[in-house]
């Protein structure tokens, strides 16, 4: 047995010790350290699997890139993890169950991180999917919190559902065109085209329409906001990060590799759907009054930016595996790091909420303001170096529009952002909102390292770019 | 090393003043005052270490990223150090001037005042261009949280406009900045953000259109020039005196550097192509700033709309493709730092004072705090560009610079010298003379040693630059005069508009 595959059956081995746990009514804390025990020994197994030499394992792909994405899940998941328990005890009747619904919805992203044939890919987005159905709806104990979940959760169950549908036609079709469902074989022109050619395109553009769903770009967008607002704190975390990251793994990796980005119709459309999405999510978020919509649309406009990367791909690989890696990183930890913090306040939905923040708890209100500085791409953050390399190597191969939408994007982005700020120091005349907020030192321990690491890193990135270089080779 | 310092001692001295205002809130301000002084040591050091030869005192490089070749470039010539120079006396007048207004949360405020003179300190001594754009982009979020959470009634408004304005400029020089990186690696195969390295490039006249434009409109929105003006106003308006100082002071000439470090040298064909375009949003800046500051009836949004008008000089010394103009605008640069802190002090003092800042509500200072209203009258005299003082010099360079090339820009921008005398006279004759409004006859107490110490240096650095200019002129004279000869640009000046002007006259005989 190869050591890539590890950190998968040491996932399935502890979500299945935790059915047992959960069916013999073990402690809360005992399911949380077990989650805890499992994520830090998958994230070392990962470390290990970067040395072995076989990449390929039948239809899983263990590339250094996939590899690294992978272990960026187990980060993210680790950092929206940490303070879970003391929200389970406050704001749930059985919370165990919940941490199995985790786990498996990291099985599920990192399958499809990895996976090199279609099989798996529908498997790990299905076990994905699905797991988060059931978090979306996870009991809440208010009546009115309730509702919302269940308006969410069958929204979700519903619409994901015909996401995966509309992408099973797109794959049957290109399976009646090559007989093959294995990504590298997928490249058009390798064997014989049963099809007509605007039937084929018909199918991929049915894959992305699919996918660009999932992601919730611009025109499928609608969809996303009401499940954030909806959801509990660290299931919103795990919709906008976790889920997005395998999803945009997968599709970048399918479009990559099977050429499809060459097909001048694909690209135009993606490239739309990019401008679309920077400009239309970045305004939407404007006048948005709940932190979660807002953030819901940042992240469509995010999303938008690393579109960029996909129509980059093609002109010039190496470079845009790169910059993917660096922007996810970037983005991804940033806004993990930033709903861990939402999810320790009390009642956190509306703007009004967090206002003077600055002055009730100081640590979790600088560490958000260095998060939501990142997010905007302020310089000294690593997310300005994210932006910096996508701008740079969007001006090198002369994408004048979408580097236009992009600009005028963090433009439009700068005004929520800042604004937040503005909200997080104002000060409060309320009782309510100028007491102070005392915070478990403890579970602010990953924020602020986060916040240390955004900061380090966009000091001196020498050491992410330098291990980013030597892995983007190889995909 | 010396260069290293002079950005990191600011910078840790923020963090230390903000970690002590926990202990007591008189700390941060001492440490503050400490911090600047202790700048001096280093920046002296520099100047004893001078090589003399070389344009460069001392360079700093050190590998930074190295996948795109990107080094931490640190270099001081004559401007830069005398920029420098200006931040940390500035600065030092800037923490006097929060001594007593800043009670809230001090350690905050010093720790956002630091940062963001370490940042300026960081874009004067750049010469990456990327370092110089992260300088350049970070000293702005110190600031926007200076306005934001200092600031006076409208504070919230004027920091997000201030911040929006900027980054509005400063993500369009990052595009250019990108290209240039882009350009350099197809011409020699590698990237490079280094100044001395870009300088060597070959662009065609078409292509230093495009990247100019990027830069200039960074520095037009941050200077300010005419139509990217209107953030400064609120922004001046409502933030707490010591921002308003370093604001007006130091933040405005980072772009007068950077249109005299980066474009006149980086993109010589768009200065000559372009410089009737630039030197008409000048002129028009000179008499617009003038007029309105003429018509403010807020003391602080006077001396904003002065500010416009004083930049005016600076862009239009800089593109007057003329070594005595370029000295001029840098000489006026020095001065207008001198003269709009001294104003804003003293709007502050008033403030603090009285509790209005409205001129209408004012008048007859001159009976309750004579000393106050004699150091603000000789500020005030020195901004309308009396002789003898530090204005003058730089106004008078660069008209005279400019009227070789553009003798009607000349004409006109001396008519807004006129406008400027009407309204240093008017904040004069209403706030000073005549009889106390009903309003304001409680006793004050007049200047303290502090604030007296601050205007009286001020006035002092301004009557040595006005009656003794030479050694400034001395110090960026090399630079002056490299730029505009770079690759024999001043015969090409010369030639092309000869041709110009030939041209006019075939077409109208």
């Amino acid at each position: 047995m190869s050591i890539q595959l590890a950190p998968l059956l040491i996932l399935t081995l502890a979500s299945l010790i935790l059915v047992l746990m959960i069916a013999f009514n073990a402690k809360l804390s005992h399911c949380h350290w077990l989650t805890g025990l499992s994520l830090v020994a998958v994230f070392i197994l990962q470390t290990l699997a970067f040395t072995a030499p076989n990449n390929t394992i039948g239809l899983l792909d263990f590339s250094p890139m996939a590899l690294l994405l992978s272990q960026l899940g187990v980060v993210i998941t680790f950092i929206i993890y940490w303070p879970l328990q003391q929200w389970l005890v406050q704001n749930s009747h059985k919370p165990a169950p919940f941490y199995l619904l985790l786990l498996w919805s990291l099985i599920g992203a990192l399958v499809m991180i990895v996976a090199n044939h279609f099989a798996m890919f529908f498997l790990g987005l299905e076990l994905l999917s699905l797991s988060l159905v059931g978090l979306v709806a996870y009991q809440c104990p208010d009546q009115q919190g309730r509702e919302h979940a269940i308006e969410a959760a069958i929204k979700y169950l519903i619409l994901s559902a015909i996401g995966s549908a509309v992408i099973l036609l797109g794959f049957a079709l290109i399976y009646i065109n090559g007989g093959t469902l294995q990504f590298g074989e997928l490249m058009a022109g390798t064997h014989e085209q049963l099809l007509p050619a605007w039937l084929v395109t018909g199918a991929i553009i049915f894959i992305a329409a699919g996918m660009l769903f999932k992601l919730s770009l611009a025109p499928c967008h609608l969809w996303f906001a009401d499940l954030l607002q909806g959801s509990p704190t660290p299931v919103a975390a795990l919709l906008s990060t976790l889920s997005k990251l395998a999803v945009f793994a997968a599709f970048f990796k399918l479009f990559i590799i099977s050429g499809w980005m060459q097909i001048i119709v694909i690209e135009q459309i993606i490239s739309l759907v990019a401008v679309i999405s920077m400009l239309w999510g970045n305004l939407l978020a404007l006048r948005q009054q709940n932190i979660f919509r807002l953030l819901a649309y940042s992240s469509i406009a995010h999303f938008g930016y690393l579109l960029i990367i996909t129509v980059l791909s093609h002109h010039s690989a190496i470079v845009s595996h790169e910059i993917l890696l660096i922007y996810l990183f970037a983005y991804l930890i940033a806004l993990s790091a930033l709903f861990s913090i939402l999810s320790q306040l009390p009642d956190c939905h509306n703007l009004s909420q967090l206002r003077g923040l600055l002055w009730r708890q100081p640590l979790a209100a600088i560490s958000m303001m260095l998060m939501i500085l990142s997010l905007a791409g302020i310089p000294l953050t690593l997310g300005f170096m994210a932006k910096f390399y996508l701008v740079l190597s969007g001006v090198e191969n002369q994408l004048w529009l979408l580097l236009g939408a992009l600009i005028s994007g963090t433009i439009i982005s700068m005004f929520y952002y800042f604004n937040l700020l503005i909200i997080i120091s104002k000060k409060s005349n309320a009782d309510a909102l100028a007491t102070p907020l005392p915070l478990k030192h403890g579970m602010m321990l990953v924020n602020s390292l986060v916040a240390l690491v955004i900061i380090g890193l966009g000091i001196y990135p020498e050491p992410l770019t330098r291990l980013i270089a030597s892995i983007a080779g190889g995909y | 090393m010396n260069l290293l310092l002079l950005f990191f001692i600011p910078m840790l001295g923020a963090i230390i003043a903000w970690l002590s205002g926990r202990l007591n809130s008189d700390y941060p301000r001492l440490i503050a005052v400490a911090t600047l002084l202790l700048c001096f040591i280093p920046l002296v050091a520099l100047w004893l270490n001078q090589d003399s030869d070389g344009l460069w005192f001392a360079t700093f490089n050190t590998p930074w990223i190295t996948r795109l070749n990107l080094n931490i470039h640190f270099a001081v010539d004559g401007l830069s150090f005398l920029l420098v120079a200006l931040t940390l006396l500035i600065s030092l007048l800037a923490v006097f001037a929060s001594w007593q207004e800043i009670n809230e949360k001090s350690g905050l405020f010093y720790l956002n005042l630091l940062l963001t003179i370490s940042g300026i300190i960081g874009v004067f001594i750049s010469l990456n261009l990327l370092l110089f754009f992260i300088f350049w982009e970070v000293m702005l979020v110190p600031m926007f949280f200076l306005i934001n959470l200092w600031g006076h009634e409208r504070r919230h408004y004027a920091a997000l406009k201030f911040l929006i304005f900027t980054q509005l400029g400063g993500l369009f020089m990052l595009l250019s900045i990108c290209a240039l990186g882009v350009i350099h690696l197809q011409q020699t195969g590698q990237w490079s953000f280094d100044y001395l390295a870009l300088s060597q490039l070959n662009l065609g006249a078409k292509e230093q259109q495009w990247l100019a434009l990027g830069f200039m409109l960074a520095f037009l929105v941050k200077l300010p020039a005419l139509p990217f003006h209107s953030w400064l106003p609120d922004a001046h308006t409502q933030a707490p005196t010591g921002a308003s100082i370093i604001l007006a002071a130091v933040l405005l000439k980072t772009s007068a550097y950077g249109i005299i470090r980066f474009v006149l040298v980086l993109f010589p064909q768009f200065v000559i192509d372009f410089a009737v375009v630039i030197n008409t949003i000048a002129v028009a800046g000179i008499i617009y700033g003038a007029s309105l500051a003429f018509a403010q009836s807020d003391l602080k949004r006077l001396v904003a709309y002065s500010s416009i008008s004083h930049m005016g000089f600076v862009l239009l010394g800089c593109f007057s493709l003329n070594a005595l103009a370029l000295q001029g605008a840098i000489v006026q640069m020095v001065a207008h730092g001198f003269t709009s802190a001294g104003l804003f002090a003293v709007a502050g003092m008033i403030y603090d004072r009285y509790g209005t800042r409205d001129i209408s509500r004012l008048g007859g200072l001159a009976q309750q705090v004579p000393q106050l209203s004699g150091l603000a009258t000789v500020l005030a005299i020195a901004t309308l560009g009396m002789p003898g003082l530090g204005n003058f010099i730089g106004e008078f360079l660069v008209l005279l610079g400019s009227f070789e090339q553009f003798k009607w820009f000349s004409v006109i921008a001396a008519a807004g010298l006129i406008f400027s005398a009407c309204y240093c006279l008017l904040i004069i004759h209403r706030c000073f003379w005549g009889s106390a409004s009903a309003s304001n006859k409680q006793p004050v107490k007049d200047v303290n040693w502090r604030e007296k110490l601050s205007l009286i240096s001020l006035i002092i650095a301004l009557l040595g630059l006005g009656l003794h200019p030479q050694p400034l002129l001395n110090l960026t004279d090399k630079l002056a005069t490299r730029i505009t000869l770079k690759d024999g640009q001043q015969t090409l000046v010369k030639t092309t508009l000869n041709q110009h002007k030939r041209g006019n006259k075939e077409q109208s005989p």
